[in-house]
Parts: structure tokens; C-alpha cells; sequence
């Protein structure tokens, strides 16, 4: 009876504390190869659309100029490699601030919040996928829960900040590959496990971009696509 | 500790040096034993169509 009780304790002592340690060593041992990613990686301009009628973008703060966008383009970033870090992920309303890697391995995840690599990356036209652990390894998504609808998530790679803001909670089967898939627009799915300390289920969080680099092109594919369906 | 030591065979040297070597072995054991009752609270979230749990 002594020996199950000290394999317990040592049990979630191991997953609840040793883990966590070990999540935090990994998010600030990725900074410096995030921060070389952000200043060797190029952005390429990987499409352009027309915008009918021309936009006019009032610039940012600190400048007066207005300009007219005739044409919306698609930047994209080079596929990271399996395993590395490439981007960041904030979400103010619950407190988070994490390292995004690429992969959804068991190993992978043990840094940090993974990008499922099948799907495109964060900021880019169609649904980004991004999965964490919900109570161990420095459990990133522990308060997923708590999201509401409105909430704004915001991811940074090597592209700029994208913001996207939460529309709809589910709670869905391990197996519910469908959330995964290709949706119109562009979306970021967060997937974790659910209830906390169980990995019965998955709570999945989606959210549309309202704001970055390549939103103006995702708007502009959205509005053609409403008049060619009318 | 002491039945162990006294059930391994050898001089004093060689029993301490066994003793090191079990211990070592029944603590990669257990976090083996660890890491895979570890995906019972939490596999990482992914969501995939073979799943852990299912």
C-alpha cells in the first residue's frame, strides 16, 4: 500500500511538476532559433489578386500618407523544419505567450504549442491547425476553456502578427479529423485535450483572421467568392 | 536497501556497484512506466484518426 502511494505521488509529481520544468527550459532554449528565423527568412509574395473597386489603407500611426491598393497580395514564409520553432502564439485574455514549433509528434509537443504540418501555416488563406498539452509539459492550453467568442488570438512568425479572434468552442471525439480541414477563409484551430487530466476528448478553439499581413488578400478572395456564388 | 545488499552476491564493492546499477535501471523503468500512463491525462491534443484512448 505505501509503495502504490509513493509510485503516485512520484507519478503525478513526474507529470505535473517535472514536465512543466521541462516545457519552460524548452520555450526559452527556442528563443535564439526563433529570433534567427525571424531575421534570416524572406517572405515571398506568393500571389496577387485585383481589388475591385480599389481600397483605399489608411497607413499606420505616425504617418499621414493614405494609399490606394489596386491589387491584394499573399505573402508566404518557407515551411519550417520538423521539430523547430517559428513562430510565437498570444492569447492576452488567458495570459498566454508561448514558442510555436513545427510537428505534432510526441516530441515536439513536449516544447510547446505544435503546427499540424498537413495544414497551411498560421496567417496563411485556410485553416491552420495548432495542437498543445493541456496539463503537462508546461501546459500551454490549460485555460482554453475559458475563451470566449471575440477573444483575440495572436500569432507572430516570420510573415508579422496575425490576429485572429475566437468564433466557436466545440468539444469533439479524439478521431474528429474533421476540424482539421480546409475551411474558406482563413482560420486557426487550436486543438487540446479535454476535460483537464483526461485525454477522453479534444476542445477545440476556432478563430478567423481579422488582421495581418495577408488579410487583406483573404477578404478579397472571401468578396469574390460571395459575388461569383451570387 | 539492506535485503537487497544482502541478497547480492560479491564483495562489498560489487554489491554497492550493483546496487547503483538496478536503482539506475528501475529509474528509467519508471519514467517509461511514467510517460506512457502520462498519456492518460493529457496525449498532447492533437487530434488524429488512430488515437490514444480510443
Amino acid at each position: 500500500m505505501v509503495t502504490v502511494g509513493a509510485l503516485l505521488v512520484a507519478f503525478f509529481a513526474y507529470q505535473l511538476v517535472f514536465t512543466n520544468v521541462l516545457g519552460a527550459r524548452s520555450q526559452k532554449a527556442a528563443e535564439p532559433a526563433l529570433q534567427q528565423r525571424y531575421a534570416t527568412i524572406e517572405t515571398v509574395v506568393a500571389d496577387t489578386i485585383p481589388v475591385t473597386p480599389p481600397t483605399t489603407v489608411t497607413m499606420p500611426e505616425g504617418t499621414s500618407t493614405t494609399t490606394q491598393v489596386v491589387e491584394a497580395v499573399r505573402y508566404t514564409e518557407p515551411t519550417p523544419e520538423a521539430g523547430t520553432p517559428f513562430g510565437e502564439i498570444e492569447i492576452p485574455s488567458i495570459g498566454l505567450d508561448k514558442v510555436l514549433f513545427e510537428g505534432v509528434d510526441v516530441g515536439t509537443l513536449k516544447k510547446g504549442p505544435g503546427h499540424m504540418p498537413w495544414t497551411p501555416l498560421p496567417g496563411q488563406p485556410g485553416n491552420a491547425v495548432i495542437s498543445g498539452h493541456r496539463t503537462t509539459y508546461g501546459a500551454p492550453f490549460f485555460d482554453l476553456d475559458k475563451l470566449e467568442n471575440g477573444d483575440q488570438i495572436i500569432v507572430t512568425t516570420a510573415l508579422g502578427k496575425s490576429v485572429y479572434e475566437v468564433s466557436r468552442t466545440v468539444i469533439v471525439a479524439p478521431t474528429d479529423v474533421w476540424v482539421t480541414e480546409e475551411m474558406q477563409g482563413a482560420w486557426l484551430t487550436l486543438t487540446t485535450c479535454n476535460p483537464k487530466y483526461s485525454a477522453r476528448e479534444r476542445l477545440i478553439v476556432q478563430a478567423s483572421l481579422v488582421e495581418g499581413p495577408n488579410f487583406l488578400y483573404v477578404e478579397t478572395q472571401r468578396q469574390r467568392g460571395l459575388q461569383g456564388a451570387s | 536497501m539492506r535485503w537487497l545488499y544482502g541478497l547480492l552476491p560479491g564483495p562489498p564493492a560489487v554489491r554497492v556497484a550493483l546496487i547503483v546499477l538496478i536503482g539506475l535501471v528501475v529509474l528509467v523503468l519508471l519514467g517509461l512506466l511514467f510517460e506512457w500512463a502520462g498519456q492518460f491525462l493529457d496525449t498532447g491534443g492533437t487530434v488524429a484518426l488512430i488515437s490514444f484512448r480510443t
